[in-house]
């Protein structure tokens, strides 16, 4: 015979546990479902009595300080997610006139506030908005909180200020940056391109001086995002003999992106490089260049052991010119049944389908 | 006599430890992904994904669509995938050898123009027979080739794709259009990431227009509302609660995002397998961690693939018989995982779970069952203890199925519907009297056919979401 474990008293207590789990959790869920409503419903009545205020101060002269009176301080966090979608959606005067709304009332306390609360949440929040409304005065605070040991708070804060393009603060989301081991170099890029153009000449200066390897092919690829062509490419091209791939790989799309014709003297050398990556992306600079004085080394790569530069080879000789793609169509003829053959049919197809 | 009675009690026994060791597997998984997901949602309140998206840093999706015999559903499916929100993305519809008008529905709808493709295969898949392109829809693909399963299909998508990463996903399934943008996004927080899995949501009830999700609802039928609710549990708290420890041993066939030059390296997924969905994730674990320990596999809950849950018993029984074959396959496949030290919490803790409570599971649950009742019968236990036990063993699962509900209420709160929350519920409640114990009797069922050689996939019915009256019966894939 089993014996029972423990006493009638301990499984009751256990019943008794579950059951008041249960009910403890039924009413949870009703609970913030009925606070999810209560929420969106005095979201709709707020959105009701606002836009119409909002849509006057736009139309009118009236200054940003009166147009807050109509609302209480309570009410600012509902305000401000309703500014949200109009300061994404706006442009020009419009855009001007509620970043002023933030920037010049109690509305800017309040997200300082925010920024400067122990709550991580209302940090966040506080650094969303005041990169969101550019608040150029807000800088120094953002600089200091972007010194969290938290990598979403070092995010949100580093996004801002480049939302604010506080150029004087690169140095510091670099230096920060270090910090963190699991920050994605894509995230770091996504900091960097929140920045406008002008940020360009001084992470150029950057890669001349004091970037790690690891760094330089984010930083050339956030030059090519904003196609950065600088006064002298010199240093760009040295690093083209770079012994590392993935900076070779950023500076072929780069010179390929900017068009940069001298570059391509350069480019030529890595049509015979081992690393089938590089060769691609060596072909698709100089189609993107458009040196039709190297049509003969680009259809050699046609013959390639890469299955993948063969295809890249075939598409740009395609691309190229009228004489370079009737040349492509002539090895269906001339060498019939090979891979390459069939490689060239394929890019012509496609390319006909795609004009079709 | 007294041996037999003797091993009766030591199973009693045995069935009452495996009990508590899964209350306290499930109650520390539950805590993990209620952390996790707290999270997640704050993590992505304030990310924009167009912005992110916009810096032209993101990388080009192909997905691959494997359809057999999906002429009813096909060219809606295509549409809407067609629409997604992504910068760069081709779409690869391949035909499995169908044997209805799958093909000739694609031509058609699409002004299909056969191509030359080159007959270059990086990994292993049957010859593909012909490729398709549409002169209209520049970003769709279709391959045709003669009928060699799931995984093949994939394999030959995989060869002709170009593109860095590759999903995959049913054709039945109906994706939300930003759900590109959200599961791409964790390879470029991420550069170990290989592959990462999104939450799978049940359809039934939901009011689709052009294959799209227009609103959330229930189904009437109680059947798909149970599944409603074990899914929740399974994907909420099951995959990210192991997506903490690294050691997600599946993600789902019906939609799942990869890195292509991982698939090359492991040899594409694995022709002929019953459970090639989870077959793969295991293997990339395996060969991928030699080459780099800090390789990473991973679950995002919010990119969301809706799909038509069985509402018939005897569908959902070759289901889950399936599901449990599947598992066994995979397991048996990668044993040498088993306790294996260098594949730290996956080889020692993951693996383990999976073998104990997965595999052997329904079968401990089954005979568990009968031992419980010959016990009964013979007196082996007190009536007070056996009503105890059940009690406690059927409250923990309504803890359960209500905690999953929570989750959901806490973070995505898609069924915005407040009689649905309640039904979803009672829902909870009741699929602990009766659902789950049939469930694991037809996965001890999948278990037993598995041990005898029975591997078979098995036929699945499915109404379709066009024409909700009429029941299409194909043998589409179907994936967990």
């Amino acid at each position: 015979m089993i014996e029972f474990p423990g006493n009638i008293g301990v499984v009751l207590s256990i019943v008794f546990t579950l059951l008041t789990a249960i009910y403890l959790l039924v009413l949870f869920i009703l609970m913030l479902r009925f606070f999810k409503q209560t929420k969106e419903q005095i979201q709709k009545n707020f959105i009701r009595r606002w836009e119409e205020r909002i849509f006057v101060y736009l139309a009118t002269e009236e200054q940003p300080v009166k147009v807050l009176i109509h609302f209480n301080r309570y009410s600012y966090k509902y305000l401000l997610l309703f500014l949200r979608n109009y300061i994404l959606a706006l442009k020009g005067k419009d855009k001007d006139k509620l970043l002023h709304l933030i920037n010049d009332t109690e509305l800017y306390d309040y997200l300082i506030t925010q920024l400067n609360s122990a709550i991580k949440r209302k940090l966040i929040f506080g650094a969303y908005f005041l990169g969101l409304a550019q608040s150029k005065k807000a800088i120094g605070e953002l600089r200091k909180k972007m010194k969290s040991r938290n990598e979403f708070v070092f995010v949100s804060c580093a996004i801002s200020l480049a939302k604010i393009d506080a150029e004087e603060t690169l140095d510091d989301i670099f230096a920060e940056a270090h910090k963190f081991e699991r920050l994605s170099l894509h995230t770091f890029q996504s900091i960097l391109l929140e920045f406008n153009d002008s940020i360009c000449v001084p992470l150029l200066k950057r890669l001349n001086i004091k970037t790690s390897d690891e760094l330089k092919p984010m930083i050339i690829s956030t030059l090519r995002y904003f196609k950065y062509f600088p006064p002298s490419p010199d240093t760009l091209l040295k690093m083209l003999n770079d012994e590392n791939d993935k900076i070779v790989i950023e500076l072929l799309k780069y010179f390929g992106e900017i068009e940069y014709i001298d570059a391509s003297d350069k480019i030529k050398i890595h049509l015979q490089n081992p690393n089938p990556e590089i060769k691609v992306e060596a072909i698709k600079a100089i189609k993107k260049i458009g040196d039709t004085n190297l049509e003969r080394n680009i259809w050699d790569l046609l013959y390639d052991d890469n299955h993948n530069v063969k295809v890249t080879a075939a598409e740009a000789m395609y691309d190229f010119s009228d004489q370079s793609r009737e040349k492509l169509e002539s090895i269906e003829y001339s060498s019939p049944d090979t891979l390459e053959s069939s490689i060239a049919k394929m890019i012509i197809e496609e390319r006909a389908i795609q004009f079709y | 006599m007294n041996t037999l009675i003797d091993f009766i009690i030591y199973y009693n026994y045995m069935i009452l430890y495996y009990f508590v060791v899964i209350v306290t597997i499930y109650i520390i998984l539950n805590i993990l992904s209620f952390a996790t997901l707290y999270k997640y949602t704050r993590k992505v309140k304030y990310v924009e994904l167009k912005d992110v998206f916009r810096l032209h840093n993101y990388k080009a999706i192909t997905v691959i669509v494997p359809a057999y015999n999906e002429e009813n559903c096909i060219v809606e499916s295509v549409k809407s995938l067609l629409q997604l929100e992504y910068p760069d993305y081709q779409l690869i519809v391949v035909n499995d050898g169908s044997s209805d008008e799958t093909l000739n529905e694609l031509i058609k709808n699409f002004q299909l123009k056969n191509v030359s493709f080159s007959p270059y295969y990086e990994i292993n898949s049957n010859p593909i027979k012909d490729v398709y392109l549409s002169p209209t829809f520049p970003k769709l693909l279709v391959i045709d080739k003669d009928n060699h399963g799931k995984a093949d299909s994939i394999n030959a998508a995989i060869n002709i794709s170009k593109n860095p990463l590759i999903t995959v996903i049913d054709a039945d399934s109906i994706l939300e259009r930003d759900c590109l943008l959200k599961i791409a996004r964790p390879f470029t927080e991420n550069e170990n990431i290989v592959a990462v899995g999104g939450i799978v949501r049940i359809a039934n009830g939901c009011k689709v227009n052009h294959g799209y999700i227009e609103e959330v609802g229930l189904s009437k039928s109680w059947l798909a509302r149970f599944q409603v609710v074990e899914y929740l549990r399974a994907f909420l708290f099951g995959r990210i609660g192991f997506d903490v420890l690294n050691s997600i041993l599946i993600t789902s066939g019906a939609f799942s995002c990869f890195r292509r030059d991982a698939l090359i390296s492991v040899g594409g997924f694995l022709s002929g397998s019953i459970g090639e969905d989870m077959e793969i994730i295991v293997r990339m674990h395996k060969e991928l961690r030699k080459k780099n320990p800090k390789v990473r596999i991973t679950f995002i809950p919010d990119p969301v693939c809706w799909t038509e849950a069985p509402e018939t018993l005897k569908t959902l029984e070759s289901q889950r018989s399936r599901w449990q074959k599947g598992t066994m396959d995979s397991i048996r496949l990668h044993k040498d995982m088993f306790l294996n030290p260098k594949y730290k919490w996956l080889g020692m803790i993951v693996f383990p779970y999976y073998v104990i409570f997965e595999v052997f599971g329904p079968f401990i649950e089954i005979t568990g069952y009968m031992v419980f009742v010959i016990s009964l019968l013979l007196g082996i236990v007190p009536l007070n203890f056996a009503i105890a036990f059940f009690t406690v063993a059927f409250l923990y699962g309504v803890v359960l199925s209500t905690l999953a509900v929570c989750l959901e209420e806490l973070t995505f709160k898609r069924y915005a519907n407040a009689k649905h929350l309640i039904i979803l519920m009672i829902t909870a409640l009741l699929e602990n009297f009766g659902y789950r114990q049939m469930t694991a009797y037809w996965r001890f069922k999948g278990f037993i056919e598995y041990l005898f050689g029975r591997r078979n996939w098995g036929k699945m019915e499915k109404k379709g979401f066009n024409n909700k009256e009429t029941k299409v019966i194909r043998t589409g894939y179907e994936t967990k």
